[in-house]
């Protein structure tokens, strides 16, 4: 598999279930290891780095699929444990992008429920938290896994559409791993088609929209776009 | 022949592989108990009881013995139908020693001196016969259907659920065969000793057993006795003629052996036990 | 009659406390590390055995003794960790548990066999005359029992909930993968954690031992039952659930003695743990197992 993400865009990985999005982001985050293969960033290779380095030095900040916060801990604390981790990158030379206050600005609803713990917030909410968490690790590059899962489309549009700013204005590059072919291709810029763990075809995605193979790949009854009859998710 | 000092030696040596081997059936099926000493115990004390209490003779105190040893698996088994994995094992610790304090405490079964004056009827022969039996029955219950149902739960519940194993019979089965095993080596062993006391329910000598099943191998039921055989046999040997071997003596045998298992288990911790690794958990659970 | 309640009232508060101070360590090893260390117990009989080593064995003086064998209650712990358990994988849960059985029984056969002190003098520390308040009997290494417990289970709590390792320590117990995907150094934390657990337990062993005055290699056997129950009905992971629990069962164990017999003291742990497994597995005061 063979992906590049440019700088400051959003990239998708879109492909049907067990295509391995999933774990292609894992490995990038150092997760799980990855078999012959390498991760570089900005031509670095981080293979050999544990998570932790990569996050700290390079700035690769995974947000994982489902449940991504801690839910026995307040919001405040989830919050806190992403400002740390920016502190602790400016420390080694990368400033902080991003401020808890801003944090709240962007979300105020995580404003009102500070003291709340996790578990209390909505499943938007938690998306919320965990994004705000991320952005506040000063990230370069951000892989988010499935943000739409369990989520109302509408609201999945409106909290991307916040953040687009944000990825543009502090030079995030994102990318993007979803199922749901439609938002993903709407928010992206370039997409590539994974099937079984290797990548079938890249292109922008208002072309890809249109690839036949991406209709092909999702083995459905559908669309282009991967919409079967009814559900807006492939 | 076999000299009657070697003889003794056997004798308690396929004691212990009974027991080992009620381990390795319990462990086969996914259930990981520590109990196996208690049950061992438990086996003892009925089987003990039967001939000095109530008279009966050795093979119906033996088939007692081990259906107290069943009686008690199940019970644990039943207890602990909503857990498993490594809470299990601990919950099992809990209950062996539970059952070895209870019996310190209570007198009609001879409180902490235990139950005494036991006729000393576990010969070679009698100990052969029951291991010959246990070992050919695990062996051959490993090649049934339910003994296949029972390996494929033993090595992913959840796969064996969806293949409609029940998991709760595989447990029954595993607790209780095995508890029955180790209840017959304990009946052997009561009447080897011609005591059995609350010691020998407790915790303390379940590690032995452990010992027992990891360095004979435990992937297999013939690992298993072979171990506990191969060990006994060992630490006789190693009683240094009762002098000493640079500083250790004979009664360092039991720590040393502990160290063994611990450096063998860092060395190779896989094995029959669980094949699940959380890497092969990661990657089945991918989207 | 009322004294008589109150002593007996006592009695369980001093065995409930005793159960705490070695619970409490066991359930945060296990929140952060995922495993049931049963070694822990023995960290409780290497305080003790140290303390006996240094003041008997080599003729120091106490407080020396107390420090050091605190100490290396606190290492113990650690080089137990170091040597045994980082380096089996935690894709084997089992052989990291044998493990800790096998450490078990090689620390308390070893200390059995090795250690020799000559005749140990024990003498209390506080141990001089008793004060007795309303009939009640209170001797001195009792309330240094109650103190200790109450401290380091107050600062423990405190430092869980306040501090900022203590955030880490919750965020790796509650889902260690995820506390990798923020950076946090688990490898780091889980020392922290096995540090902290065993020197509470060490404190423990000292306080208990200053109480009872005996000194047994296999202690762990019997402490470690009420460890494992203390810990099951509080839920895994719950400190302060593990404090109220191990109080509460040492107090019902000591009604149990005094008013049905001595034979059931040991049922009760065992009873409320079987209880708890069948209608709440996840302990009284824990949330959902922890994740990953």
């Amino acid at each position: 598999m063979d992906l590049a993400v440019k700088e400051g865009t959003i990239t998708t990985l879109v492909g049907s279930n067990g295509a391995g999005k999933s774990s292609a982001l894992r490995a990038m985050a150092g997760i799980i290891k990855t078999e012959p293969g390498t991760v570089t960033v900005h031509g670095e290779d981080i293979s050999t780095l544990t998570t932790r380095d990569r996050i700290i030095e390079y700035g690769v900040v995974l947000i994982p699929e489902g449940r991504s916060v801690f839910t026995t801990m307040s919001v405040a604390e989830n919050l806190h444990l992403g400002a740390r981790v920016g502190n602790e990158r400016s420390k080694h030379g990368h400033a902080a992008t991003f401020t808890t206050e801003e944090a709240y600005d962007l979300f105020p609803v995580l404003k009102e429920r500070q003291h709340a713990r996790a578990q209390t917030l909505s499943g938007g909410e938690q998306q919320m938290l965990a994004i705000a968490r991320s952005l506040l690790m000063s990230p370069r590059v951000l892989l988010i896994d499935e943000p739409s899962m369990g989520l109302a489309p509408l609201l999945v549009r409106k909290i991307f559409g916040v953040m687009k700013d944000v990825f543009a204005r502090n030079s995030v590059s994102v990318l993007l791993v979803e199922q749901d072919t439609s938002i993903a291709l709407e928010l992206a810029s370039d997409a590539y088609l994974l099937e079984h763990g290797s990548v079938i075809a890249h292109a922008p995605s208002a072309e890809m929209r249109n690839d036949s193979r991406l209709r092909e790949a999702y083995l459905g009854k559908g669309d282009a776009l991967g919409r079967t009859q009814g559900t807006g998710n492939a | 022949m076999l000299t009657p000092y070697a003889a003794d030696i056997f004798v308690v040596a396929f004691t212990y592989a009974l027991v080992t081997l009620g381990l390795y059936l319990t462990l086969l099926s996914g259930q990981f108990s520590v109990a196996h000493a208690s049950l061992m115990g438990i086996g003892g004390y009925m089987g003990g009881w039967a001939t000095t209490q109530w008279g009966l003779p050795f093979p119906v105190a033996i088939v007692l013995g081990g259906f107290a040893g069943a009686v008690g698996g199940l019970f644990i088994a039943f207890i602990l139908q909503r857990t498993s994995g490594i809470l299990l094992g601990t919950v099992t610790i809990a209950i062996g020693q539970s059952f070895s304090l209870m019996a310190q405490n209570w007198q009609t079964i001879g409180g902490s001196q235990g139950l005494g004056g036991i006729p000393l009827y576990s010969t070679l022969p009698y100990a052969t016969f029951l291991l010959v039996l246990g070992l050919a029955a695990v062996l051959y219950v490993q090649r049934t259907n339910f003994g296949w149902q029972v390996q494929a739960a033993g090595r992913d519940e959840t796969v064996a659920k969806s293949l409609g194993i029940s998991i709760m019979s595989v447990r029954y089965y595993g607790f209780g065969f095995g508890g029955f095993l180790a209840g017959l080596g304990g009946v052997l062993l009561a009447h080897h000793n011609g005591v059995i006391d609350p010691n020998n329910l407790s915790f303390a000598s379940e590690p032995l057993f452990f010992i027992f099943l990891v360095l004979g191998g435990y992937s297999s039921a013939w690992g298993a006795v072979a171990g506990a055989v191969g060990i006994t046999w060992l630490m006789e040997l190693l009683r240094f003629g009762g002098g000493k071997f640079l500083f250790l003596d004979q009664q360092d045998r039991p720590w040393l052996l502990g160290l063994v298992l611990v450096i063998v288990l860092i060395i190779s911790p896989d094995g029959a036990i669980r094949r699940k690794s959380k890497k092969t958990q990661l990657a089945g659970a991918e989207a | 009659m009322v004294v008589e309640l109150l002593s007996y009232l006592f009695a369980g508060l001093s065995l409930g406390s005793t159960y705490v101070l070695v619970a409490l360590g066991f359930t945060l090893i296990f929140g952060v590390m995922g495993i049931m260390n049963v070694a822990h117990a023995d960290v409780f009989m290497i305080a003790i055995f140290t303390y006996l080593l240094i003041t008997t064995g080599f003729d120091l003086p106490t407080g020396l003794g107390v420090v050091i064998a605190i100490f290396a209650g606190a290492l113990a712990g650690l080089i137990v960790y170091w040597l045994v358990l980082k380096r089996i994988d935690k894709g084997h849960p089992v052989a990291l548990f044998v493990s800790t059985l096998g450490v078990s029984y090689v620390v308390e056969n070893f200390i059995a066999k090795r250690i020799n002190f000559g005749r140990p003098s024990l003498e209390p520390i506080f141990g001089s005359d008793p004060i007795i308040v309303g009939g009640v009997v209170f001797t001195g290494p009792r309330l240094l029992l109650f103190a200790v417990t109450a401290i380091l289970a107050g600062g423990l709590i405190f430092w869980l909930k306040k501090s900022e390792t203590g955030m880490l320590l919750r965020a790796v117990s509650e889902n260690a993968v995820m506390a990798r995907v923020v950076a946090i150094d688990t490898n780091r934390v889980t020392m922290i954690a096995i540090a902290v657990a065993s020197f509470v337990a060490a404190c423990g062993g000292l306080v208990v031992g200053n109480m009872t005055l005996t000194a047994d290699a296999f202690v762990a056997n019997s402490l470690s039952l009420k460890m494992f129950a203390v810990a099951v009905v509080a839920g895994i992971g719950s400190v302060g659930g593990a404090t109220i629990v191990g109080l509460t069962l040492g107090v019902i164990e000591a009604f149990t003695v005094a008013y049905v017999g001595s034979q059931w003291q040991n049922v009760i742990g065992l009873v409320a743990m079987t209880v708890v497994l069948l209608v709440r597995p996840q302990g009284l005061f824990g949330r959902v197992l922890r994740v990953g």
